[in-house]
Order: structure tokens, then sequence, then C-alpha cells
């Protein structure tokens, strides 16, 4: 088999701040191949993005410190690249996109000059290339009319437009991976089906991998082969995406799966998860997700269980897997 | 069945003309945001509104309401009109309508207590003080959920659930007939809002609370709501039983809501192409069909008369022309 695309082993990720040490992420490690689609799911705080910023070391040091772990990509640690060296990779090898498209453009400069850099910049074109290049990338992400839109500022587009100009500056520079951080969220749900259509058929036509992180299980079942599910930066299960809907292992899975309000539920009570998310600072003992968790036993407050293979094709970090 | 609120051609038209300069050159601009809606809210039911950002919704809320004013329609609460009352009028109607938030970080006093912010409703609607006050404050804290211990708390000493509770208790303290609620679990995360919806519909039963749901997601609303109407830039769509919108929805664009809305059970299910384009605010809009330049099932009428919503079935209402 080909060595994997990227390869995630036991990240950690701490933040020192004036209350303590945070661990946003600790002891991480996946894996994506080529083309292949990894989603990340987990609610707010469980640490997804800061894995995805941590990729491509956009977490800001100091407060934040990569306390250990390496971050393989196409056999080269990512943790041991010089500045300058990262940034031919950053845009060019990875590429992201972040959730609200409004901040991340600039906007005082026209979608244009905002694409056409990624052009000048990484593959060295001239404005003039470079101006082909963007009408051919606007047209690519299925924009209407790229020339006139070029010459537009961010505020003079819709919230769906404006996350096309941003994957479209994404692939730009046809990346070997793209990490999506909440692409959707903002958006309404006819426009985020247009916006996940237009992933998938990118991703087929430039056989990129793709990391898609959402808090949405729905929308990470349409799009990928591979889920992880995270919680308290833990990376609690992963697993074949038919495999997790099916056969889901820990009991955190177990109780998001259930806690989806359906139609079909409506004269049942949800199952709701008790209690709230650990204090990150003063993480409780042993696995993280015992004070909520159903089946929690002594061992669970004493051990933190590791992630280990349960059966083909899933992994869970629990002492008492399955249903 | 007695309805408990009827809502009759209600319209809201915000003037974006400007001042005479650009209204010279550009003519007047009217945003129909809310454009001559009617439904009916039964007693001790939920009434669900589904739709994307800028379809109307919460501008729907407001009227109802009475936070803005209506261009035009009327509203009957227990057979009143009460778009017409008085503002005096308005306060003892308040009495009757409470209204819940989406967001429990902006609808809560960040200096008040928990104390004062529920017991305000207490005192000046039940009418309450002292210790008959923070009495029935902790009767209403408990039953959200929340206990007498953080009655002197301040907001930002709760989680976000918690935030949407004391604004679910706050909304109680009045003992309302009819509430509100405009998106309340939209910001939380799905454990929290399992807690927050099974919260809701508990109380829902147990007091016997008529509501009108308004939220983006139709998960959400299948789970609470009896009926469900479904708007579009500011006009009603459709309006049917719950059952009935999700099994045999006739609105193209309802379906296509289903279809873009994601579920788990989209892992193994085929998706359907999506609706192309995008939403059009209604500004100076055409007497047409307001989905027409996006609908898969368009004809040449729907550009030149406007459907309008008719019974297909008993109980179930759509505004197309190439419905069945």
């Amino acid at each position: 088999m080909a060595p994997p695309l990227l390869d995630i082993k036991n990240l950690s990720v701490d933040f020192h701040l004036k209350r303590g040490v945070l661990t946003a992420v600790q002891d991480l490690s996946l894996s994506i191949s080529e083309g292949e689609t990894f989603g990340i799911v987990g609610e707010t705080g469980c640490g997804k993005s800061v894995t995805a910023l941590s990729i491509l070391r956009l977490v800001p040091t100091p407060p934040a410190r990569i306390a250990q772990g390496e971050l393989i990509f196409e056999g080269e640690d990512l943790l041991r690249k010089t500045a300058r060296e990262m940034e031919k990779i950053r845009g060019r090898k990875i590429s992201m996109i972040f959730q609200e498209p409004m901040t991340s453009l600039n906007p005082s400069l026209t979608v244009g000059t905002q694409i056409g850099e990624c052009y000048q910049v990484h593959l060295g074109h001239s404005k003039k290339v470079a101006r082909d290049c963007t009408e051919n990338v606007l047209a690519m992400v299925r924009l209407p009319t790229p020339k006139t839109l070029a010459d537009r500022y961010p505020h003079e587009l819709s919230g769906g437009m404006r996350q096309r100009v941003m994957i479209a500056m994404a692939l730009a520079c046809e990346p070997k991976l793209l990490i999506a951080d909440e692409p959707t969220t903002a958006l309404d749900v006819t426009i985020q089906a247009q916006i996940i259509e237009l992933l998938q058929e990118l991703q087929e036509k430039f056989k990129m991998a793709l990391i898609f992180i959402s808090h949405n299980l729905g929308v990470v079942a349409r799009l990928c082969d591979r889920i992880g599910v995270m919680y308290a930066g833990s990376m609690v299960e992963q697993a074949e995406k038919k495999v997790l809907f099916t056969r889901p292992q820990h009991p955190y899975t177990i109780a998001l799966l259930n806690a989806i309000p359906r139609p079909e539920l409506r004269d049942e009570s949800l199952h709701a998860i008790p209690g709230t998310v650990c204090n990150l600072f003063d993480p409780p003992p042993g696995c993280k997700f015992h004070p909520r968790c159903v089946k929690a036993q002594e061992i669970c407050r004493a051990e933190v269980p590791r992630l280990e293979e349960k059966f083909p094709d899933s992994w869970a970090s629990c002492h008492f897997p399955g249903a | 069945m007695m309805s408990l609120l009827e809502v009759k051609d209600l319209a809201k038209h915000f003037d974006l003309s400007g001042g005479w300069p650009s209204r010279l050159i550009m003519g007047r601009q009217i945003l129909k945001a809310v454009d001559r809606i009617s439904f009916t809210v039964p007693e001790g039911k939920v009434f669900g509104l589904v739709g994307e950002s800028g379809c109307g919704k919460s501008t729907t809320a407001r009227l109802i309401t009475r936070l803005i004013t209506a261009t035009s329609g009327e509203v009957y609460f227990e057979g009143r009109e009460i778009l017409s009352l008085p503002n005096k009028a308005v306060r003892e109607l308040r009495k009757q309508i409470q209204m819940i938030f989406q967001d429990p970080y902006a609808s809560l006093n960040p200096r008040m207590r928990v104390v004062d912010i529920v017991g305000r409703p207490v005192r000046i609607f039940g009418g309450a003080t002292g210790r008959r006050k923070v009495e029935r404050v902790v009767e209403l804290l408990e039953l959200v959920g929340l206990n007498a211990e953080q009655l002197h708390r301040y907001p930002h000493e709760f989680s976000g659930g918690q935030r949407q509770r004391i604004g679910i208790a706050r909304a109680l303290a009045a003992n309302p007939r009819l509430i509100i609620a405009d998106e309340p679990v939209s910001s939380l995360d799905v454990s929290v809002q399992a807690q927050v919806l099974n919260l809701l519909k508990r109380l829902q039963r147990e007091l016997k609370l008529s509501m009108v749901f308004i939220s983006h997601d139709l998960n959400v609303v299948g789970y609470l709501a009896d009926m469900v109407g479904v708007m579009y830039a500011g006009k009603m769509m459709e309006i049917a039983p719950v059952e009935n919108i999700f099994k045999t929805p006739m609105h193209p664009y309802t379906k296509a809501l289903l279809a873009a809305n994601p579920t788990i059970a989209s892992f193994t299910s085929y998706l359907p192409p999506s609706l192309k384009g995008e939403i059009t605010m209604p500004v100076n809009p055409p007497v047409a069909c307001r989905l027409e330049p996006r609908c898969p099932i368009r004809v040449e009428k729907c550009r030149s008369i406007e459907p309008l919503l008719e019974a297909k079935q008993s109980g179930h209402w759509v505004a197309c022309h190439e419905a069945k």
C-alpha cells in the first residue's frame, strides 16, 4: 500500500494561558491517503479547528505550543519545516477554507486580485497570465460571468458566492490536500447542498484529499469516506462511514447519534447527553467522557483508554465499546 | 378546534429607497419581507415555521408580538384583533404572548442576576414582590432544570444551554398562553440542543402551551411541531401537518429543502440535485411565483400569475400551479 499523503502521529497542542495550561488536542493520530475524504466531527471546543490549523502550522504560538507529535506530509515532517518552507506549502500543496468567508477575504481588494495573488506568488505567473487563470478557476467553481466577477469586491457577493470564491482561491494551485473548516455552517441548506456538490465534483477532478470539519453529522455523512469523532481534544472514534453509522462503538458517538432530532422520534424524548463538556483546564482523570457516560465504571476513572481497532475499519478509545 | 392565533394576510414592507436623490434615480425600492401570509395556530399545538435566511420568519414573529408594526393584515389572538390595539393594551397582551430568542448571549442583560432577569416579568405581570417573587423565580428555575443555588449568578456564569433555559424561564414567568420561539436551539451544540428540545417538548405538553416555533432546521421542526409552514422570500409556500410535510410534500421548494436537509441517513441515500441559484431578496417583486427563477418544474404561467395558497387536501395547503 502506498504511504498515506498525510500522517498525523500523536499530535498534542497546548495553550499556555494566564488561567493555566489548556490541552486543546491530545495524542491525536490520523492518516489520509491521496484522494480520500476524511471527516472530523465534534461539538464546540472539541479541538477540531485547532487540529486543522496545526496541520498548516497556523495556530498562534505563543500562546499555543505543539507539545508533541509528527505531521508527516509526503514523507516529510511539517513540524520540522522552517517558516519559509511552510509558506511554500500553504496554498500550494495544502489549502484551507474557513467557515466565515467574509472575514477570510480581504474587503479592500477585488476578488480577482486576491485569487490572482496565488498564481503570482506560488506559480510565478505574470499578472496577465494570473488574470486568465483566475477567470478559469472562477468558472470552474461555477460562478456566473467570471470576467466581471473578478472585478467585484467581497461585500458585493452573497454568502454562497463568497464561499465559492474561497474554494476557487484554495484550488488555484491544485493542492494535494484541502482542509475545509466548517465551510457550509454559515450557509442556508439549499446553498450548503450546492457547495457540497461542488466540493465532491472538484475533488474527483483533481484527485485531492479532503479533510472536512463539521459539527453536523448529517453533512459529514453525505461527503466523507472515513469519519473521526472528537471529544474534549481527543479522537474517541474513527471508522469507515458506513461502519460508524451502523455500528458506532464509542458511547459518545452513540449518544451524539441519538441526540439528533428527527420527525420519527416526535413521540419520545431525545437521548440528550447529561451535563456539559468537561473543563479543559482541569480535565477529569481517565477517560474524559466518563462523567457524562452511561457505562462508566471504576476503570474509566483511572485509566485513559487508547484508540484501538475494535473490529475492521472501526477504532474506538473506550473500555466498554459497542452498543 | 378553536384557533388561538389567526394570522390573516399579514404583510410587512420595508422601504429601502433612501433619500430623494436615490429615489429619483432608482425609483422606490420596497422590500416585501412578509407578503400577505395567513396561518392559524390551534390551541395547545405547535406551529413550526421553516425557511432559509431572509424568508421573513423572524419578521413574522416580531409582527405577531407587536415589536414592529405591520404594513397591512390582521392578527387575531383569542378572537380579538391585536394589530389595531393601542400601545397601552399591548402591555396586557405581552402577558399572554411571550418570546424566546435565538441568541442566549445577547438576549440576557449581562449586568442582571438571574433572580432579576426572571423576577422582572414575575413582578410586572404577576405583581409579586419580595419573598413571593423569589419563590416564584425558584419555581420557574426548577421547572426549566436549574436550581435555587443559581439564583444570584450572572448570565456569563452559565453555559449556552443553561442560558437558553433562563430565557425560557423568563418567557414562562408571565404564564403566557402563546410562546413565540425564534430559533431557540440554533446556536446550541447537538447534545445540548437535545436537552433544550426535550425541555420545550415537556413544558409544551405539561403546560399545554401553544407555540409558534421558528427554525431553519427541518429536523428540529419535524421533532417539535404539529403543523408546519414553509416560507420562501416572504411568501408562505406550503402549510401542512408535520407528517405530510415529511412524507408527502407537494411544493417543489419543500421538496428541495428536504432533499438538501442533511440527516444521518444520508450516508446511504442518493442525493438528488440541489436547487440552482440563490435566494433573491423580494425587492419590488414582480407578480409571479417567488421561486420561479430556481424552480425545477416551472411553467410559463408561473412568471405572470402568482400562485395562491390553496387546499389540495384537507389541512394541506400549497401555493404552486404545478403541485400535485
